[in-house]
């Protein structure tokens, strides 16, 4: 065996190794999502000893309970109408401000401040202001209202903004030449070609919208116009924490968000990769 | 036309599509199911340990919810010992027969998969002779 076949050998055998660790890392990580999905189905008490790591009698009666004790499609249709405003908005307002930021103008560092140290600010702090602003606009107590705070989330701004500047300056001055408005050069060529940044910004406000519970929590007084994190928290006063109805809603506002991750996961790792190795 | 149809497939092979494409179909073919057997009707029968039908026995159905226990409905088998309920709104229930001369049957708990379900108790109740 020459030294070449013997340094693969000891790769493969490292490799294999690395592997099996990452296997039952990922095992690991993967235990919480299994009990939630076994419970969900059996009703079993999840104190149980010793656990039964096999689900007996699976059924779906779990998720009839959920269906029938609360408005639950009532729910998740405000959670979804709140979910594509946010989205939409988005990717129209981040797309906008991202293609500004990757001109030249006065003052645009301390735009990038601003915008910067904003991040750091929790939202807890800034939900009366947000509240009366809301009031004003009579928009208390209605999905636009809910979809308000989160019309656009500043760390997609920059998704954006690293995103179109890997585009040729080239193109766009080719674009001004030719008479093409701002507008229509972010719609007709900065965004068709910053598919991955569009991902990434569907996936974020996808999930922040899907989880927020705060500020739902604070407009909303109707009970028809509550979203899926209001109802989960309705739904532990009907039953124990324990039992398989909670693990059977948590498993339908979740999975949503999984599904949409799943769909679009290619483009967003894709996003965050292209980051890693501007210089 | 050709150009029509590969722009439909190249749609059709798209897994944002496919994937909401199927969860629609589901959804569809659930709903359909679901209208076809909604008459609230849930039918079984009463045997006696040789699992012979008992005529004239009387069945118990109460709702279960976890507030506490309904107002229980009744009917009679007939003389096969077969019986039925109309108009059910249950999700969970559980059903018991009684007759003089036998000792009651079990007590057994049921859900269905939406209310107004068509349902055939898969098990008869069992009346043991015996007071």
């Amino acid at each position: 065996m020459n030294r070449i076949h013997k340094k693969y050998f000891n790769n493969s055998g490292r490799n294999i190794f690395v592997h099996l660790v990452l296997i039952l890392i990922s095992f690991v990580m993967l235990v919480p999502l299994y009990w939630l999905v076994k419970t969900s189905l059996t009703g079993e008490n999840i104190y149980i000893y010793p656990p039964s790591l096999i689900p007996k009698n699976p059924n779906l009666y779990n998720f009839v309970d959920v269906y029938y004790w609360i408005p639950f499609a009532r729910y998740f249709l405000n959670s979804t109408i709140v979910s594509v405003i946010v989205v939409i908005s988005n990717i129209i307002f981040n797309s906008m401000a991202g293609f500004a930021l990757c001109r030249s103008f006065p003052g645009k560092k301390a735009i990038i401040l601003v915008y910067l140290g904003s991040i750091m600010i929790p939202f807890q702090t800034t939900i009366i202001p947000a509240f009366l602003i809301t009031k004003r606009l009579g928009l208390l107590n209605t999905h636009l209202g809910m979809a308000l705070p989160l019309f656009s989330i500043i760390i997609c701004i920059f998704v954006f903004k690293n995103s179109f500047e890997a585009i040729p300056s080239s193109l766009i001055d080719s674009a001004r030449i030719d008479g093409l408005p701002d507008w229509k050069m972010i719609y007709k060529i900065t965004l068709p070609l910053s598919k991955p940044a569009i991902a990434t910004n569907v996936i974020l406000s996808f999930l922040y919208s899907w989880n927020s519970f705060l500020w739902p929590l604070i407009i909303i007084r109707d009970r028809n116009m509550q979203t899926l994190p209001l109802g989960l928290s309705r739904f532990f006063s009907y039953f124990e924490q324990s039992s398989g109805q909670i693990y059977a809603f948590s498993i339908l506002v979740v999975a949503p968000v999984i599904l949409v991750f799943l769909l679009s996961q290619k483009s967003f790792i894709g996003s965050m990769l292209s980051g890693a190795v501007k210089g | 036309m050709k150009f029509k149809v590969n722009m439909v497939l190249k749609y059709l092979k798209n897994r944002f599509v496919i994937t909401f494409l199927s969860i629609g179909l589901i959804i569809g073919i659930w709903s359909i199911y679901v209208q076809y057997n909604n008459d609230g009707i849930i039918t079984g029968k009463v045997v006696d340990e040789t699992g012979k039908g008992i005529p004239n026995a009387t069945v118990i159905i109460v709702e279960e919810l976890s507030g506490g226990i309904q107002e229980p409905l009744t009917t009679r088998t007939d003389g096969k010992g077969n019986f039925t309920f109309k108009d059910i709104d249950y999700i969970e229930f559980i059903i018991s027969a009684k007759k003089s001369g036998y000792t009651a049957s079990d007590k057994i708990r049921y859900h269905l998969y939406f209310k107004r379900e068509n349902f055939k108790i898969p098990k008869p109740l069992v009346l043991k002779k015996g007071s």
